[in-house]
């Protein structure tokens, strides 16, 4: 494949991120269950951000800074990325582990409080 | 008695709502979801008026948000983070209301402070979700409304799902 086609395809990739990045965001949009779900649309745009700044370098657009965009584009980006991925994802799982939480207390105190409302009636009738 | 909407005016807004409980709690195993006053104030009054509150179940949304996670919920009681909270406080009382046997009656106090901390289209589809599950679950709810919010767009959407509306 020569330059040109690699340029078109990760072009490609960059339209599908974005795509990804906005169905992240619609995601958080649609139940505001936690702020940190942002990272992750976060993340996925510095993805894309790094795949325009890697066409760039390699299209030598700013003569002088070529290793310098490469390094951003395929170190810096896809490191910051990364970071900013795991952290929305741990964010959702202590939402979801919250959850886990909140679903056996309401079952378990609801089930105790029956019990012991039950038990008081059945002395007061005696 | 399905699903009832009770618009309250909010200048004797929690002496109505006592009465609106007091009521429409009479032979329910009634499941109370706070969002306005922490559950302590709630028993006191509901004790002030003969109502016995230990056989109430308080799903407290303000507590927790107002003093800190290191408090202890007792025995009749649970805490959700915050009214924000939007998912807990619908898991917390679907489950609930699964678990316990008989009638039961689902207390929501209330959606206009439900909108003072979320937006309005994640509280409409909350309520949407909440509403159908309950009413598919056999499950009777009140729901309280400030009456100056029944002009709101989400809160006629909220009507609609609702068989009956008081005031």
């Amino acid at each position: 494949m020569n330059v040109d086609q690699n340029a078109s395809l990760l072009l490609v990739a960059v339209a599908i991120q974005i795509v990804a990045a906005y169905f992240s965001f619609a995601i958080f949009r649609f139940n505001r269950i936690s702020t940190n779900w942002l990272a992750l649309t976060w993340g996925i745009m510095s993805i894309a951000l790094g795949t325009i700044i890697t066409v760039l370098a390699e299209y030598e657009t700013v003569p002088g800074y070529t290793k310098e965009l490469l390094f951003t584009g395929q170190i810096v980006l896809p490191i910051l990325a990364s970071l900013l991925m795991a952290f929305g994802l741990w964010g959702m799982k202590k939402n979801f582990e919250y959850f886990e939480v909140v679903e056996k207390e309401a079952t378990t105190k609801i089930r105790t409080l029956e019990i012991m409302v039950n038990s008081k009636d059945k002395k007061r009738k005696k | 008695m399905g699903i009832t909407i009770y618009a309250v005016n909010s200048s004797s807004y929690f002496k109505r709502v006592i009465e609106i409980f007091k009521h429409e709690s009479i032979g329910t195993v009634p499941i109370y979801i706070t969002l306005n006053k922490p559950h302590t104030e709630i028993e006191k009054v509901l004790r002030e008026h003969g109502f016995h509150p230990e056989r109430v179940f308080f799903i407290d949304c303000i507590s927790k948000h107002v003093i800190g996670h290191n408090i202890v919920a007792p025995a009749n009681c649970m805490y959700v983070d915050g009214p924000s909270s939007i998912t807990a406080i619908g898991i917390a009382a679907t489950q609930a209301a699964k678990a316990v046997n008989g009638k039961k009656l689902i207390f929501i106090d209330s959606i206009s402070t439900m909108l003072m901390y979320n937006d309005s289209a994640v509280v409409g589809s909350f309520c949407n979700f909440l509403l159908a599950r309950l009413r598919a679950m056999g499950v009777d709810a009140v729901v309280l409304v400030l009456e100056s919010d029944l002009q709101k767009d989400v809160v006629k959407r909220i009507e609609s799902l609702a068989d009956e509306v008081k005031k």
